[in-house]
């Protein structure tokens, strides 16, 4: 099955977001509420071979969020089909705000699954992305999951990441330097202009955690758990620390684009 | 080159100051992750596959951009390698090292004169200083994977040994085998040390990361990462 969601915000007159494109195909429906996009799931996918695509493209200066009503499940393969593709490409403009908060991706025993997430942020833009995964479903172990993910702010490399969960018999990824016995996994990462200086750190046998800050700009709250519980409190309450003041709340006026300014020819 | 230049780059002996990190091997004992021999061997292997491999890589790359004298190759692979090392204790325990190393190099092997760098804002990361030390020492990148291959692994085991007790034979019969099965990975970095530098590895260590954050507030600890 190949599908997804394309969406595309531009500024209106007004200065508010206008949502000029909102393409959903099986196996996603979208719905807009206020400026949230909430993604449904609309058949059990991602399955053998599927290539689901998100593209957003958030232009100068508008606001949106993203979100998904529920986990997405990634089922077993029985394998003809190769694996399954969940392809997140997204553009955020001079002045824009997205919020990427959708609900952890389970990689269901046996699945076979690659995450590719690719977002470029402009300078003055401001993002807030949100992942989280829950290594398998309860008392079942995880299947395989490859999400490789890299950011990029004014075109250089602010974050580069592959993270493997190795559902065969080796179980790599239990390493103690990878994810030890840790049934969840996830991040919040916040970036750009006024970051707030927000610290922490968490270390308990069930949770461990710890906001790190990029070289490029923007922090990362990053944490390992014993439950996808546990992750989210703790993500969470990062998400909030890392996105106070009014500045987190709504996108800025990019100001003027080159275009609507045509330059004064010289005396 | 002589051969055994590689052999004294490579020696934790070296006063680089390698000696005083653990490669993130403490917070792991304290969090339990590490506390024998076969946890302290997945450990090292999660580390191939993660920080270690990119390591690798940066390593061969900075060596081959330092044969050619492509300066601009090294601020990218150092801008590539820090968007792959999220934990800024991390980037700091790697950048302290850089600096020692090249140091150390200048002084041992005084000829051709001073190591210039190109603007690095930072200082370099240890993997760039090692490519960079090794071509100094007209090592190819291959030779320069093997550098940065071989402490990243030791490193690690040693650190074990002081910190658990574990017998010291054993540990490095692990860090023989897990460095021969980095072999394959040396070539790959080898021949791919002219190409693009986003295309460097990147595998993610989520509990080394937070792990590095964890062990720098803590109060009392051996290693300074």
């Amino acid at each position: 099955m190949n599908g997804g969601v394309r969406i595309r915000t531009v500024r209106g007159d007004d200065g508010r977001t206008r949502v000029v494109e909102l393409n959903a195909t099986v196996p996603f429906a979208a719905k807009l509420v206020g400026d949230t996009v909430h993604l449904i799931g609309a058949a059990a996918a991602p399955l053998d071979g599927d290539q689901i695509t998100f593209d957003l493209d958030i232009g100068a200066g508008t606001t949106l969020t993203v979100r998904t009503v529920a986990a997405t499940m990634a089922w077993p393969s029985r394998g003809a089909l190769g694996p399954s593709t969940m392809s997140i490409r997204a553009t955020v403009g001079e002045g824009a705000l997205l919020r990427w908060l959708p609900e952890p991706i389970v990689p269901v025993r046996k699945c076979r699954h690659q995450l590719r997430t690719h977002v470029e942020v402009a300078r003055t833009a401001r993002l807030v992305w949100r992942e989280e995964i829950v290594l398998g479903r309860a008392n079942e172990g995880p299947g395989s999951l490859d999400a490789h993910t890299r950011i990029e702010r004014a075109g250089e490399a602010l974050l580069h990441q592959h993270l493997v969960i190795d559902g065969t018999r080796s179980a790599s990824h239990q390493a103690g330097s990878l994810l030890g016995a840790a049934r969840a996994t996830g991040s919040v990462l916040v970036v750009g202009p006024g970051v707030p200086d927000h610290c922490a750190t968490i270390s308990e046998p069930e949770l461990r955690g710890a906001v790190l800050e990029l070289e490029g700009g923007g922090r990362m709250a990053q944490a390992t758990a014993t439950s996808v519980a546990k992750l989210r409190s703790w993500l969470s309450a990062r998400e909030a620390g890392l996105t106070a003041g009014a500045d987190w709340a709504a996108a800025v006026d990019p100001g003027p684009t080159p275009a609507s300014h045509p330059e004064i020819p010289a005396r | 080159m002589s051969g055994s230049d590689l052999l004294l780059l490579a020696d934790g002996r070296l006063p680089a100051g390698g000696h005083a990190h653990s490669g993130g091997l403490e917070q792991a004992v304290e969090q339990g992750e590490v506390a024998d021999i076969p946890t302290m061997e997945r450990f090292l292997e999660g580390l191939l596959r993660s920080g270690a491999e990119t390591a690798i890589s940066v390593a061969a790359a900075a060596c081959a951009a330092r044969h050619t004298m492509h300066d601009a190759q090294l601020l990218q692979l150092d801008v590539e390698e820090s968007a792959r090392t999220p934990s800024a204790a991390l980037r700091t325990a790697s950048r302290a090292q850089g600096r020692q190393l090249l140091r150390a190099a200048a002084a041992i092997w005084p000829a051709p004169g001073p190591i210039d760098l190109p603007p690095l804002p930072h200082g370099p990361h240890l993997a760039l200083a090692q490519g960079i030390a090794a071509a100094r020492l007209g090592v190819p990148p291959f030779g320069a994977a093997r550098l940065a291959a071989y402490t990243a692994i030791s490193g690690p085991a040693t650190a074990a040994v002081r910190l658990l007790g574990l017998d010291p034979f054993s540990v490095h019969g692990v860090v023989a085998r897990v460095v021969a099965t980095a072999e394959p990975m040396l070539q790959k970095a080898a021949e791919a040390a002219s190409g693009p530098a986003r295309n460097l590895p990147c595998g993610a260590a989520p509990l080394l990361e937070t792990g590095a954050e964890l062990h720098r507030v803590r109060e009392i600890r051996m290693f300074a990462s």
